[in-house]
C-alpha cells in the first residue's frame, strides 16, 4: 500500500475512451507510490480500466462494487505521459 | 510474438475480407467497433478466435447496440483495446466502412503518428466515432493529427455539434493533437499510418 492518504477520482457519467484518459490525467498529477481510488459507473469501465492500468505497470490492489458503481484502487507505479500531440494547428 | 497484424472493422460487411487477410499470418488482432461489433456473432469469426485469432470489441458500442458477451466469442474490451493494437502492430489494416487502410508504420510503439482521417459529413454518427477512436489513440500514447477533409469541413467551422463531438474534440486539443483541414480528398499528411472514416 502507499505511505499517504489516498486519491479519489469520481467518474461518473464517464465513459470510455475519457474514463481511461481522467485517470491517466489524474496520475500525471500524482507522485509515484500515491494511492487513487477510482469510481465508476459504467460496466465496462470496471474491467476496462484495471485491465488497461496493468498493461500500462500501474497496480490495481482491488476492484469492488459499490451499489451500481464500482471502485478501483490503484497505485502509480510509473508516469503515464499522456500529453505527446505537437501542438493544435 | 510480436504482433503483425491488426485489423480494425468497422462495417460488419467487411468481417470476410479482414478474415481473409489472416491467412500465413501466426499474430493477429481484430478489433470491431462501431457497427463492425454486428459481426461479433458471425461462425467465421468464431472459427477464427477458435484457430487462435485474438479479437476483441468496443463494449461500449456493444452495449448500445444490446450485444452481451458469449463465450467463444470475441471479448468485450476498449477503446484501449483498439488504440494498443494500432500502437503495435507491424501492419494495421481498417476497414471503417469507406475507403480501406492498410499500412506498413514501421517501427511500433508510443509516438507512432496516426491520422484519423475524416472523410464524411461533420453530422455522421461515423466521424463520432472517428474522434472517440482518436481520443483513444490518444490515451495510449499515440500522436494524433485529425485530418478533415472537404465534406467534413463543418468540423472546425461550427461549434453546434452533438456533445460527444465537442467532448472528443476539446480533449484532443487539450492533450496537443492536431486538427488539418485539407483541401482536397486524398491530400496527403505527413504521418505513420491513416485510419479514414
Amino acid at each position: 500500500m502507499s505511505d499517504a492518504a489516498p486519491h479519489t477520482l469520481d467518474l461518473a457519467g464517464e465513459v470510455c475512451p475519457y474514463t481511461f484518459v481522467r485517470t491517466k490525467l489524474r496520475l500525471e498529477e500524482l507522485p509515484l507510490g500515491a494511492e487513487l481510488h477510482i469510481l465508476v459507473d459504467h460496466a465496462p469501465a470496471a474491467d476496462n480500466v484495471p485491465r488497461s492500468l496493468v498493461a500500462e505497470g500501474q497496480d490495481v490492489i482491488s476492484v469492488s462494487a459499490e451499489g451500481n458503481r464500482w471502485r478501483i484502487v490503484a497505485i502509480k507505479r510509473t508516469e503515464p505521459h499522456l500529453r505527446k500531440g505537437k501542438g493544435n494547428s | 510474438m510480436a504482433l503483425e497484424l491488426g485489423i480494425l472493422v468497422a462495417d460488419a460487411a467487411m468481417l470476410g475480407r479482414a478474415l481473409d487477410l489472416l491467412r500465413n499470418v501466426d499474430e493477429a488482432q481484430l478489433f470491431l467497433m462501431d457497427e463492425g461489433v454486428r459481426a461479433a456473432e458471425a461462425p467465421a469469426l468464431r472459427a477464427a478466435i477458435d484457430d487462435g485469432l485474438d479479437a476483441a470489441l468496443c463494449a461500449m458500442d456493444a452495449e448500445a447496440r444490446g450485444l452481451v458477451a458469449t463465450v467463444g466469442g470475441p471479448r468485450f474490451g476498449s477503446q484501449w483495446d483498439h488504440a494498443t493494437m494500432v500502437r503495435d502492430a507491424a501492419r494495421v489494416v481498417a476497414m471503417t466502412g469507406g475507403r480501406i487502410d492498410d499500412n506498413d508504420p514501421g517501427a511500433a510503439g508510443a509516438g507512432r503518428r496516426v491520422a484519423v482521417r475524416l472523410t464524411r459529413d461533420a453530422g455522421d454518427p461515423k466521424v463520432a466515432q472517428a474522434l472517440r477512436a482518436a481520443v483513444g489513440y490518444a490515451a495510449a500514447d499515440l500522436s494524433v493529427v485529425v485530418v478533415v477533409e472537404p465534406p467534413a469541413r463543418a468540423l472546425l467551422q461550427r461549434d453546434d455539434h452533438a456533445a460527444p463531438i465537442v467532448k472528443a474534440i476539446a480533449t484532443l486539443r487539450a492533450l496537443g493533437h492536431r486538427f488539418v483541414e485539407v483541401a482536397a480528398v486524398n491530400t496527403r499528411v505527413s504521418c505513420d499510418l491513416e485510419v479514414s472514416w
